[in-house]
C-alpha cells in the first residue's frame, strides 16, 4: 500500500456557511498504479491532489502514506516525506524563469545536497532519455507549451520518486502535444512509477488503470 | 549552490534592468555619503591620537572671571609652567609654546634669500619632552637648549637645505618680525613631520631661550600655550585642585600691582582666575577658548553626522526592501516551485541574501565611484581634506566589507523571510496577490522617508531664513565697502600722516582709528559707575576711538554729540550707546559725569579721572546676533595720540580694488618690513556666522541627498505598482478614463503618503528647528509658511516622480496591456 486516505474533509467557512472542498473522500492507491481523478471545474479534483501531494492540509479525516500517519505529522517532517516520495507535475509548467532547462532539472537534486558529479550524471541521463540533450542551455521562454512540459516531468522524476501527481499536465497544450506527454506517463508507468493525474478529458483519463469521479468534493463513482 | 543562487540573481539583474540600476545606484549613494561621514568622524575623533604618553599630556588653561562675565582662554600667563612644575611632583615635565605671530607669517633671510614661513613658535627646551616625536637629525639635547637655536620639522628642512640631514649646524637670520633676537639661529635638530590631525603643527620651532622676556615673572598676562605632562599614575584633579593654592603663593603680588588693588577687593568685586586641565586628546573636539592654534572640531557636528550617515543609509535600505518585498509576486512562483521541489525555507533565506549580497557588494564598487565624485563637495562643506587614498587604509576596507555586510543583510533579511514564507500551494494555484502583501510596510516606510526628508527641508529653509535674516539685519552700521587695515600700532606717531594720505586715494572717503571693529571680539571688558552713585556700576564693553569713528560707521546718534576736533577736552569725555545709558540709569545722559576703575582711563598715579558723557549713539549689533546687544562705552583715542590696532577705510563708488592697492602702497611706504595685512569689515562680521555658515551647506547638501535618495525609492515604487495596475488602466481607458483621470488615480495613494509624512515632520521640526534658533538672541519665527513651503516642495518632487510612470502609463495604447492578460 502506497497510500491510503480515509474520510477527509476539507472545508471553508465564508460568510457563516461552510463549504466543503472535500467530502468524505477514500482512497486506497497501491504502488504501480495510475489513477486518473474527473470531474468538472471546482469538483476538488486540484484539491485532492494537493492534500495527497501534502502542499494543502485537511480538516478531518486519516491520511497514511508508506504507514505514516500524515494527519499527525509535523510541518517539516512531511516536507521531508513529498520532497522524498513525490514529484509533481504542472498545468502551467512552473520553470523558473532565470534558470536554463538543464538548471531546472537539476534544482531537486540541489536541495538533496547531492555532489555535483552525481548531478551531472543525473540530469544527462533525463535530458538523453526525454530527447532534449540540444535545448539544455536554452531558458524556459525559448521553449514550445510541450517542450516546457517535457522539462517539467523530467525536473519531476529526477529525484526518483515513488509517486508523481500530474494536475492537468496538457491542460495548456494542443492535442499532439497532449498525446506525446499521456504516452510517457504511460511509459513511466509501465516503469513502475505510480501516476495520480487530475484532468477533464475523457482520451486522458482513459490512460489510468483507474478512473476516480468527483463531484462538489466528493466521489461520486457510483454513479457511473 | 551558493553558485546556483549568484547565477540567478544575476540573471535576475540583467533580466529588470532598470530595477537593478535603481537599487544599485540608490545605494551606493546611501553608501557612499556614509562612508564620506565615517571617515569625516573617524579623522575628527582621532586628533592627537597618534602621540605617544599622549595620554598623560594635559594643557593648562583658564577661565578669567570678571565682574559679570567670564572668557575664557588657551594661553595662560608664562610663568606657571615653571612654577607648577616646582611645586607639584604630580609634574613630570612642563612645556609652553608661544604663538607670537598669531598664525601670521615669519620672515627669514637665508644667504641673503628672504622667505616667508608659517607655524613658527617660541618653545620652551622641554618641548620634545612632553610632545615626544622621531629625532631625524641632531640631538634631542641640543634641539632648544640653546638661546638662538631652532627645530625644524623635515619638510621645512627640505624646503631650504635640500637635504634634511644639512640643515643641521645652518644658519638663517629672523627679520622684521618685531622679536628678539637679532642674532642668527642655528638649527639644532630636524624632527619628523607630525601627521595632519593634531590640534597644532609647526614647520619651525625657535628656542624660547632666544628672548629674554619669556623668563620674566608674570602671572597675570595671557600668553603661552601650557602643557604638562602628568606622572603615569597623577590624578589631574588632584592637579587642578592644587591651581588656587598655587595662584595664593606666587601671583597675588603680581595681580595686586596690575589692577592696583588688594586681592581680595578684586576677587570681592567679582574678579577671579580659574585654571584647569584640558586632556590632550580631547583638545580638538571639545576646546573653543580664545587663543587656540586654530579652529576646533566639534562634538554636535559629529553627532548629527553621524545621525545623517545612519538616516541616509537607512533610507537607502528601505529602498531596497520596497522594492524587493514589492516584486516579490514575480518572485512568488519560483519560491513556490522550489518549495515543492524540495527546498526548505533556511535554503530559500539564504537564497535572498545571497541576492541581496550581490547587490550590496556591486553597490559599494559604484558607492566608491560616487565618493570620488562627492569627495570635493564634501570636503567644501566639511571643511576637512579627505583624500581618495583614505578608502585604501586597512579600516576604510574593513568599513567598506562591514558596509556591504550590514547593508546586505539590512536589506536582504526581510524580503528573504518574506518570500521564503510564501505557501507554494498558494503561489502556484495564482490566486496570489502579492500587492496587497507587505503594503502597510511599504507605505510606512515612505512615510518614514519622506518624513526625513520633510524634516532636512523645513531644517534647511529655516537655517537658510535666518542666515539671509543675519546678513541682512539692520545691524545699525555700514557694513559694506569698509576695508579694515590691521596691525596700525605700528604707525605710531605717523598715524596721522598715514591716515591723511590714504584720505587722498581716490574713492576714500572716510578713515577711522579703532581699538576695535563690529564682529571681532577684541572690545575690552569695563565698569562704568556715575560719580553720584559709585557703589552701583554698569558693566560693558569698551573701545577707543578716533573722531570720524562714528561717521566712518555710519552710526546713529541719538543726543549730544560725537568727538570732534573742536572741542580739544574730548581726551576727558565718553560716547554711550543706548543700552548703556539705559543700564546706568539715568536720565538726560549728556553732560553726566561718570568714572571707571580701569588703570589705563585714570591718572597714571591711581588717581581718578571724571568722564563727562557728550552723545548716545543708537544701540548698534557690536557683536554678534547670537548675544543680546550689551552696554557700550566709548572713549577718545587722543588720550592716546590716535594710535590703535586697526584703521577702518570706507570706499565709495566702484574703484575698490584700485583704492585697495592704493592703501597697500602708502603702507609700504610707512613700513617696509611688514607686510600689508587687512580684512573686509562685511567678511569679519559674516565670520562670526561660520558655524551657521557651515550648518547651512550641510543642510542643504544632506537635504539634498537625502530626497534623492527617497525619490529613487519612490520611482521605483511607482513604476511598480504602475505596472502592476497596467490592467487595470487599460479597462478603465477603454471606458473612458482621461490621461490626467489615470494619472490622478496612481497618484492618490503616494500623494496621501507624503500628506502623512509631512503631518509627522512638522512637530519633529518645528521642535528641533526651534532649539537651534534659541542660539541667536535676534531670531526670525520659524513661521507656519516654510512648513507649507517645505510640504509643497516634498508633494512636488514626490508628484513629478511618480508622475513620470504614471504618464507613460496612462498614454500606451489599452489594447497592448489587455492584451497581455
Amino acid at each position: 500500500m502506497l497510500l491510503q486516505l480515509e474520510g477527509i474533509f476539507k472545508w471553508v467557512n465564508t460568510g457563516g456557511r461552510r463549504i466543503f472542498l472535500l467530502k468524505d473522500i477514500d482512497l486506497e492507491v497501491e504502488e504501480g498504479e495510475f489513477i486518473s481523478i474527473m470531474g468538472p471545474s471546482g469538483s476538488g479534483k486540484s484539491t485532492l491532489l494537493n492534500v495527497i501531494g501534502m502542499l494543502d492540509g485537511f480538516n478531518e479525516g486519516e491520511y497514511n502514506f508508506l504507514n505514516e500517519p500524515v494527519h499527525q505529522l509535523k510541518e517539516k517532517h512531511r516536507a521531508n516525506l513529498y520532497k522524498e516520495y513525490i514529484g509533481f507535475v504542472f498545468q502551467a509548467y512552473h520553470l523558473i524563469d532565470d534558470l536554463t532547462v538543464y538548471e531546472n532539472i537539476e534544482t531537486p537534486l540541489l536541495y538533496k545536497k547531492m555532489k555535483s558529479s552525481e548531478r551531472k550524471a543525473l540530469v544527462a541521463d533525463m535530458l538523453d532519455r526525454f530527447n532534449i540533450v540540444g535545448k539544455k542551455d536554452l531558458f524556459p521562454s525559448q521553449l514550445s507549451g510541450g517542450q516546457q512540459q517535457l522539462v517539467g516531468i523530467a525536473r519531476a522524476l529526477i529525484s526518483k520518486p515513488k509517486l508523481i501527481l500530474a494536475d492537468e499536465p496538457t491542460g495548456n497544450l494542443n492535442s499532439k502535444q497532449s498525446l506525446e506527454i499521456m504516452e510517457l506517463f504511460k511509459q513511466l508507468n509501465e516503469e513502475g512509477v505510480t501516476i495520480i493525474q487530475a484532468t477533464h478529458s475523457e482520451t486522458n483519463a482513459s490512460y489510468g488503470k483507474r478512473i476516480i469521479h468527483l463531484l462538489d468534493g466528493a466521489r461520486d463513482d457510483y454513479n457511473k | 549552490m551558493i553558485k546556483n543562487y549568484l547565477k540567478i540573481a544575476w540573471r535576475n539583474l540583467l533580466k529588470r534592468k532598470s530595477y537593478a540600476i535603481i537599487n544599485i545606484s540608490g545605494l551606493a549613494l546611501g553608501a557612499a555619503i556614509c562612508l564620506l561621514i565615517v571617515l569625516f568622524i573617524k579623522s575628527e575623533s582621532s586628533v592627537d591620537s597618534w602621540r605617544k604618553d599622549g595620554d598623560h599630556v594635559y594643557r593648562m588653561v583658564l577661565d578669567r572671571i570678571y565682574p559679570g562675565r567670564q572668557t575664557s582662554y588657551a594661553i595662560i600667563p608664562q610663568s606657571f609652567a615653571k612654577t607648577v612644575k616646582q611645586e607639584l611632583p604630580e609634574v613630570e615635565e612642563s612645556t609652553r609654546i608661544f604663538n607670537f605671530l598669531n598664525n601670521g607669517t615669519f620672515q627669514i633671510n637665508i644667504d641673503d634669500n628672504k622667505y616667508e614661513e608659517t607655524k613658527v613658535f617660541f618653545a620652551d627646551p622641554s618641548f620634545f619632552k612632553v610632545f615626544k616625536s622621531n629625532l631625524l637629525y641632531g640631538s634631542e639635547e641640543d634641539a632648544l637648549s640653546k638661546p638662538n637655536s631652532a627645530v625644524l620639522n623635515e619638510t621645512t628642512a627640505k624646503k631650504y637645505f635640500g637635504d634634511a640631514s644639512k640643515a643641521i649646524g645652518k644658519l638663517f637670520k629672523q627679520e622684521g618680525n618685531n622679536i628678539e633676537p637679532n642674532e642668527p639661529i642655528v638649527v639644532s635638530a630636524v624632527y619628523e613631520d607630525w601627521p595632519e590631525n593634531s590640534h597644532f603643527n609647526f614647520n619651525m620651532l625657535i628656542s624660547s631661550l632666544s628672548n629674554q622676556g619669556f623668563e620674566q615673572e608674570n602671572y597675570v598676562g595671557f600668553s603661552a600655550h601650557t602643557y604638562l605632562l602628568l606622572n603615569k599614575n597623577a590624578s589631574p584633579e588632584k592637579v587642578e585642585s592644587s591651581f588656587p593654592g598655587i595662584i595664593q603663593k606666587f601671583a597675588l603680588g603680581d595681580i595686586e600691582r596690575q589692577f592696583a588693588t588688594s586681592y581680595e577687593k578684586f576677587s570681592s568685586a567679582g574678579n577671579g582666575y580659574k585654571y584647569y586641565l584640558q586632556p590632550l586628546k580631547d583638545i580638538y573636539l571639545t576646546s573653543h577658548l580664545e587663543g587656540e592654534f586654530r579652529v576646533n572640531g566639534n562634538k554636535s557636528t559629529l553627532y548629527i553626522f553621524g545621525l545623517v550617515a545612519f538616516f541616509i543609509l537607512f533610507i537607502a535600505c528601505v529602498n531596497f526592501i520596497n522594492l524587493s518585498t514589492a516584486r516579490s509576486s514575480e518572485r512568488a512562483r519560483e519560491v513556490g516551485v522550489r518549495k515543492t521541489f524540495g527546498s526548505e525555507k533556511k535554503a530559500l533565506i539564504t537564497q535572498f541574501i545571497t541576492e541581496s549580497f550581490l547587490i550590496s557588494i556591486l553597490a559599494m564598487v559604484v558607492a566608491v565611484g560616487f565618493f570620488a565624485l562627492l569627495l570635493p563637495i564634501f570636503n567644501d562643506i566639511s571643511g576637512k581634506e579627505l583624500q581618495m587614498s583614505d578608502l585604501l587604509s586597512v579600516n576604510a576596507i574593513l568599513l567598506l566589507i562591514t558596509f556591504t555586510c550590514i547593508t546586505g543583510v539590512l536589506a536582504g533579511i526581510y524580503p528573504a523571510f518574506i518570500l521564503s514564507s510564501f505557501q507554494p500551494i498558494e503561489v502556484l494555484r495564482g490566486k496570489f496577490k502579492s500587492g496587497k502583501r507587505g503594503k502597510a510596510l511599504r507605505s510606512g516606510l515612505v512615510v518614514f522617508q519622506f518624513s526625513i526628508s520633510v524634516i532636512l527641508i523645513v531644517c534647511t529653509l529655516i537655517v537658510n531664513r535666518q542666515m539671509e535674516f543675519m546678513t541682512s539685519e539692520q545691524l545699525g552700521f555700514k557694513k559694506e565697502q569698509t576695508v579694515i587695515i590691521e596691525r596700525t600700532d605700528l604707525l605710531g606717531e605717523n598715524t596721522r600722516a598715514f591716515k591723511n594720505e590714504l584720505k587722498a586715494i581716490n574713492g576714500v572717503s572716510k578713515v577711522s582709528s579703532a581699538s576695535a571693529l563690529p564682529g571681532m571680539q577684541n572690545y575690552f571688558g569695563i565698569s562704568w559707575a556715575t560719580i553720584e552713585n559709585q557703589n552701583e556700576p554698569m558693566t560693558g564693553r569698551g573701545i577707543i576711538v578716533d573722531n570720524e569713528y562714528m561717521e566712518t560707521l555710519n552710526l546713529k546718534l541719538v543726543e549730544g554729540r560725537f568727538f570732534s576736533k573742536d572741542f580739544p577736552t574730548d581726551s576727558l569725555t565718553v560716547v554711550m550707546n543706548e543700552k548703556a545709558v539705559a543700564e546706568l540709569g539715568i536720565q538726560d545722559p549728556i553732560g553726566k559725569r561718570v568714572v571707571t576703575p580701569e588703570g589705563f582711563l585714570n591718572a597714571n598715579d591711581g588717581s581718578q579721572y571724571v568722564y563727562t558723557i557728550i552723545g548716545v549713539v543708537k544701540d548698534f549689533h557690536y557683536q554678534s546676533l547670537h548675544e543680546p546687544i550689551t552696554p557700550l562705552v566709548f572713549t577718545n583715542a587722543s588720550k592716546f595720540n590716535n594710535v590703535m590696532g586697526l584703521v577702518a577705510v570706507h570706499v565709495e563708488g566702484t574703484s575698490f580694488t584700485s583704492a585697495l592697492d592704493a592703501m597697500e602702497t602708502t603702507w609700504k611706504k610707512f613700513i617696509k618690513d611688514k607686510p600689508f595685512s587687512y580684512d573686509f569689515l562685511d567678511e569679519t562680521v559674516a565670520a562670526q556666522y561660520q558655524a551657521e555658515s557651515t550648518s547651512r551647506k550641510v543642510f542643504t547638501f544632506f537635504s539634498f541627498i537625502t530626497i534623492f535618495i527617497a525619490c529613487i525609492g519612490l520611482l521605483g515604487l511607482a513604476a511598480y505598482t504602475t505596472r502592476q495596475r497596467i490592467h487595470e488602466i487599460g479597462v478603465r481607458k477603454v471606458l473612458g478614463a482621461s490621461v490626467g483621470n489615470i494619472v490622478g488615480m496612481l497618484s492618490k495613494d503616494f500623494i496621501k503618503l507624503i500628506l502623512i509624512s509631512t503631518v509627522i515632520a512638522v512637530p519633529i521640526a518645528w521642535y528641533a528647528m526651534n532649539k537651534w534658533l534659541q542660539n541667536f538672541t535676534y531670531r526670525i519665527s520659524s513661521s507656519w509658511d516654510l512648513f507649507v513651503a517645505a510640504a509643497f516642495i516634498a508633494l512636488l518632487i514626490a508628484f513629478f516622480t511618480i508622475s513620470f510612470q504614471a504618464v507613460k502609463a496612462a498614454i500606451s495604447n489599452p489594447v497592448k496591456s489587455l492584451r497581455t492578460e
